[in-house]
């Protein structure tokens, strides 16, 4: 490489590099770590094989619980989505200042954390101060349940940790579509639901897809809300592997980790041969 | 839907948007298989109109009608019109030839005879060749012509076009805008055509609708609008006239601020209450002798029309050149024929 080649090639070298560092060698370190086994005293290596991994597919329970984990997160993106479009399009269609102020709520409801969220609506869905104890007091319902830990709570949450930051990424794909395109399509005689599903949608696949992705990757690793608003029976994959790094089988978490992650790249490559091709149409 | 299609009206038409008033009082009527141009500055209600006739606004006050049928509630679907946006408004996901089918899915159509009817109308676009081509791959004409080709899918009995050839280039515009107009002929439909460019309008049409501010200024074939100008927005915009600024003495104009003898013997379109007039000419209604000055800026050739840009009493304006040896100042007088006297508007 001459010094004429080397400002042209610089951007790639700093990119290459960049994965080397922030990727392949946590990644390698990781794997190194995975494949070792520790005294659980002092915490020193004894020596590598696969054991961890083969003590992950001694019987199914993992494997469920990665497939329930993956199931869980799917359903989660799916609801997501099918709130998040919508409601990105009918505040894409306001005005600027209304637009402006909804995406200051967007992003200030992002500006929480997981645990502040987590715990908010803890305080929201208990009987002694939440929902069900209001609607408990208006004779709406009876008993003096809360609403959590629960399935339908961990999942309402999800959602509505996943749904800002869905539109916020919606939103800039939804203003640049051209609306003449929702106006041609009237002119044709198309119902708005029609022009919803056949013109709407499909032209913003790409976007959708690469939101879903997203949503979908936010929350395969997420614990925190998974643990504080669900029981124990759905829990998320996460919290196992943050339970064996708190008791300090951290080769046997990594373990974990690598299996995740590798029914997640299965699943992103599924969606991807699915969603992830330009349609053609077949008249 | 009406099977006969007997032209559409508008009366009295409205139409407001955040209390400003974007069109008032408008009635005008498209005859079946006509040609009619919708010429005037940007943001003088063209587009406005236009969404009017296709249903996709609603006019404050007003009716359309098409022939006796008061159809102003009617949605766009119920209008039996194509339209042809600016931005052509071709669905991304589609290819050319699913483009041009998608307004047939709507009749549910078998899909051998939507794909016959779709490859029709790309024949008769001559693009034909582009048919499975997805709509990023296409040229600029090319798009064009898969978005008229789309409108005319469902055979509309009136055509709606949005400036439509405003993004392509000179040649290409004049292609179209021939074809548009071949086609109009042959399938006997009326044509509404929003446009700025008067070549464009006067080209094609059989009636051009002039519009300022959100109101009509005059309607008329394009001859009409060159010889007869009725307002003094008409007289300045068609043609892109040349202005002085005159007052009437005796008969005679004379230059507001030289006093010079503009003309004499007139009788201007408009009567001035505070005697302020504006004289509009065209290049070529200029004569050697008479007394107007005017300081020459530069020559130009203007593909064998030669002519002179030249600064008199403030404004710019454009003259024939007859004067071969390049004078630094000139002086002229007008072609009374072929000039234009309206009261100053702005005055009154």
């Amino acid at each position: 490489m001459n010094k004429q080649q080397l400002p042209i090639a610089a951007p790639h070298l700093l990119l290459v590099l960049y994965c080397i560092i922030v990727s392949f060698a946590p990644l390698l370190f990781l794997f190194t770590t995975s494949v070792s086994t520790t005294d659980p005293l002092t915490g020193q290596v004894i020596s590598y094989g696969l054991n961890n991994f083969q003590e992950v597919f001694y019987d199914t329970y993992y494997a469920v619980q990665i497939a329930y984990t993956v199931g869980l997160v799917s359903a989660i993106t799916v609801v997501t989505l099918s709130m998040a479009v919508p409601l990105t399009l009918a505040i894409a269609k306001l005005k600027n200042v209304a637009r402006s102020a909804w995406v200051v709520m967007l992003l200030a409801s992002l500006a929480l954390s997981e645990v502040l969220t987590a715990f908010a609506w803890q305080l929201l869905l208990s009987h002694s101060s939440g929902i069900p104890g209001w609607l408990s007091y208006l004779g709406i319902i009876s008993g003096d349940k809360s609403w959590w830990p629960s399935f339908p709570a961990m999942f309402v949450v999800m959602v509505y940790f996943s749904l800002p930051i869905a539109m916020i990424l919606l939103l800039p794909a939804i203003r640049r579509l051209d609306p003449f395109l929702i106006e041609s399509a009237y002119t044709m005689g198309f119902s708005k639901i029609a022009v919803f599903f056949l013109i709407l949608i499909p032209s913003l696949r790409g976007p959708i897809f690469q939101t879903a992705i997203l949503t979908f990757l936010l929350n395969i690793g997420g614990f925190v809300i998974s643990q504080q608003l669900g029981k124990p029976s759905d829990w998320m994959f996460a919290v196992f592997i943050a339970d064996f790094m708190r008791t300090f089988n951290v080769p046997f978490a990594v373990a974990l980790s690598f299996c995740l992650l590798i029914a997640v790249l299965l699943c992103l490559a599924v969606a991807n041969l699915i969603f992830g091709r330009k349609p053609v149409e077949t008249r | 839907m009406s099977q006969v299609f007997d032209g559409i009206s508008l009366r009295d038409v409205a139409v407001e948007l955040d209390g400003n008033a974007i069109v008032q009082g408008i009635n005008l009527e498209f005859a079946p298989g006509s040609f009619t141009s919708l010429l005037g500055p940007s943001g003088c209600g063209k587009t406005t109109l236009l969404r009017v006739l296709a249903g996709l606004q609603q006019p404050s006050t007003g009716t359309v009608y098409s022939g006796d049928e008061n159809i102003t509630e009617n949605t766009p679907a119920q209008r039996d019109c194509g339209m042809v946006f600016q931005t052509l408004a071709l669905f991304p996901h589609l290819n050319v030839i699913d483009n041009v089918m998608f307004p047939l899915r709507r009749l549910k159509l078998p899909t051998t005879s939507m794909r016959e009817r779709a490859l029709d109308l790309l024949r008769m676009m001559h693009i034909e060749d582009v048919a499975v081509q997805p709509i990023d791959k296409i040229s600029g004409g090319q798009a064009q012509r898969v978005a008229i080709a789309r409108a005319l899918a469902q055979g509309p009995h009136l055509l709606l076009l949005d400036e439509p050839f405003s993004a392509l280039d000179a040649e290409l515009r004049d292609e179209l805008r021939t074809e548009i107009r071949v086609i109009q002929k042959k399938l006997g439909i009326s044509v509404v055509m929003v446009t700025h460019d008067q070549e464009e309008a006067f080209t094609v049409s059989d009636k051009v609708v002039v519009m300022n501010a959100g109101c009509i200024e005059q309607v008329g074939s394009p001859s009409t609008l060159v010889l007869s100008p009725e307002t003094q927005f008409v007289a300045k915009f068609v043609g892109r006239r040349n202005e002085i600024n005159c007052y009437l003495n005796d008969g005679c104009l004379y230059q507001s601020q030289t006093s010079k003898l503009v003309a004499s013997d007139v009788t201007p379109t408009t009567v001035s209450e505070s005697n302020k007039y504006k004289v509009y000419f065209a290049p070529d209604a200029v004569v050697g002798s008479g007394e107007i000055e005017a300081n020459v800026l530069f020559h130009r050739d203007a593909g064998g029309f030669p002519q002179i840009c030249a600064r008199c009493c403030g404004a710019t304006i454009w003259l024939k050149n007859l004067w071969p040896d390049s004078p630094e100042t000139i002086q002229f007088g007008l072609d009374m024929t072929k000039v234009f006297v309206f009261s100053d508007k702005q005055c009154e």
